[in-house]
């Protein structure tokens, strides 16, 4: 049997027993959301900080991949140097190639009829390897020349830009020497 | 809408009833919070503490009449609610009577308070205001009438020390309607013929009961444990129409009240059973 005791006091308008108790979904959806809402802000937080990590590793990585960049930068330059002086050694060392064999068959070519007027070489200084000749033979003729250059061939040296011009019993040859290794 | 209502809402208190809702117990008004119960007697007031379980942790009692006592503990009863509401026993200017045949249509309780009249009838005093129990077993029911200008002082004391009155009852009452409903729930205690004796703290309630039937009550509030002419009064009548097979059930407000320790030895030629458990008057208000 209820003992609800009874009640006297002045009796107040709009008493209220409460809230249906369906109605509790309410707060209860927005305690969950509350949750859910920490939950995912959680997990935002990880992310932010897991992106924040990888982020100063890919930039540590990405600092030493520059340094070793500007390591193979500096080599490359440096053997570039290297490659250019080593490059100027070899024209000089087709510069310095000596002449006096050229000189020599030239002269051993002569024959009884004809003499050398005068002969000269002369280096471009920007090309060392290409020699300038100039020739001034008396007598001869033609077969004179061809005989020269034959010589001159024997030695593995290319005549290329060859003039000639005949005068009286004069030739007067200029061509530019090259030297070309034969296999 | 309030900043209140969300808030109660999101704290589910906006399910519970309001704190002076009558049609709940004090436990579902004042779930896990803090309450103060106080019992206004005739030149004494009693209190007691309860905590969130709705146990009660402390209880004190001070000489004086309530006003005086409120404007000194006002401030210490409303530290011990949550907002200001407790719960009060009047236990004077009242009285009870043995009635019968009255209305128990559905909704009687609230047409009791709206419009007494229509359920009292000719019994109705504008004055007073009303509270019944009726009896599971016969047409007899018990009728409480207190005097209305006496609650509305008490609320209006309450008032001016910012506390409010969740409830207002006659503990007497509520003690007597307790026991009687555990009388009735007991098939072998029903059927004896048995003197209902209930005491708060200067009031004073005698029913007789034989065969489950209410025959005859008395009842005296505003009287002190050492008037004995007036406690005589009320007992002699049913002391003298008892039998050997009489049995007198008491319950007091306390263990060892004042009635207790001076009037019970004087029946003891009938089977007296004190009933009494501790801090009886305030677990009765508590879970009623």
């Amino acid at each position: 049997m209820e003992n609800l005791i009874h009640d006297l006091k002045t009796p107040r308008q709009g008493v209220s027993g409460g809230l249906p108790a369906s109605y509790k979904i309410i707060p209860i959806a927005f305690y969950l959301g509350v949750v859910f809402s920490l939950v995912l802000s959680l997990f935002f937080f990880l992310s932010v900080r897991a992106y924040k990590t990888s982020k100063i590793q890919y930039e540590i990585q990405l600092g030493q991949s520059k340094s070793r960049d500007s390591k193979f930068q500096a080599s490359h330059k440096e053997i570039l140097g290297i490659a250019e002086k080593a490059e100027g050694i070899a024209k000089w060392l087709e510069g310095a190639r000596p002449l006096q064999p050229v000189t020599a068959a030239i002269g051993r070519s002569m024959t009884t009829d004809s003499t050398i007027a005068e002969l000269t070489f002369d280096r471009n200084p920007e090309i060392p390897a290409h020699t300038f000749m100039n020739l001034k033979i008396n007598g001869g003729g033609t077969d004179q020349i061809e005989s020269t250059l034959a010589s001159i061939n024997a030695l593995n040296y290319q005549t290329y830009s060859a003039q000639q011009v005949k005068a009286k019993n004069a030739t007067d040859f200029q061509a530019t020497l090259i030297y070309s290794e034969r296999k | 809408m309030e900043f209140k209502d969300i808030k109660d809402v999101l704290t589910f208190a906006a399910f519970r009833p309001e704190a002076d809702n009558p049609k709940y117990n004090w436990a579902q008004r004042f779930p896990k919070r803090k309450s103060v119960i106080v019992n206004i007697s005739r030149g004494q007031v009693s209190w007691a503490y309860l905590d969130k379980k709705n146990q009660v942790v402390d209880i004190g009692e001070c000489p004086g009449e309530f006003v005086e006592v409120a404007g000194d503990m006002g401030s210490a009863w409303h530290a011990n609610t949550e907002d200001g509401w407790i719960g009060i026993s009047l236990n004077n200017r009242f009285i009870f009577t043995l009635e019968h045949n009255l209305s128990r249509k559905k909704g009687w309780e609230d047409e009791l308070v709206a419009n007494p009249k229509s359920i009292l009838g000719s019994k109705y005093d504008r004055t007073k205001r009303y509270a019944l129990h009726h009896s599971p077993d016969s047409s007899a029911s018990l009728l409480l009438a207190a005097d209305e200008s006496m609650i509305k002082a008490t609320e209006e004391t309450l008032r001016s020390n910012n506390l409010r009155a969740a409830r207002v009852c006659s503990g007497l009452f509520a003690m007597t309607a307790n026991l009687l409903n555990r009388l009735a729930a007991d098939p072998n205690l029903k059927q004896q013929d048995l003197l209902v004796i209930t005491w708060n703290n200067g009031a004073l309630s005698v029913l007789r009961q034989k065969g489950g039937q209410w025959q005859d009550l008395r009842c005296r509030s505003g009287i002190s444990a050492d008037d004995e002419n007036a406690i005589a009064t009320v007992l002699k009548p049913f002391i003298e129409r008892a039998t050997p097979q009489t049995r007198v059930i008491y319950m007091g407000e306390k263990h060892g009240s004042d009635f207790a320790v001076q009037y019970l030895p004087k029946l003891s030629n009938l089977n007296v059973s004190d009933v009494t458990e501790e801090n009886q008057l305030w677990n009765i208000l508590a879970n009623g």
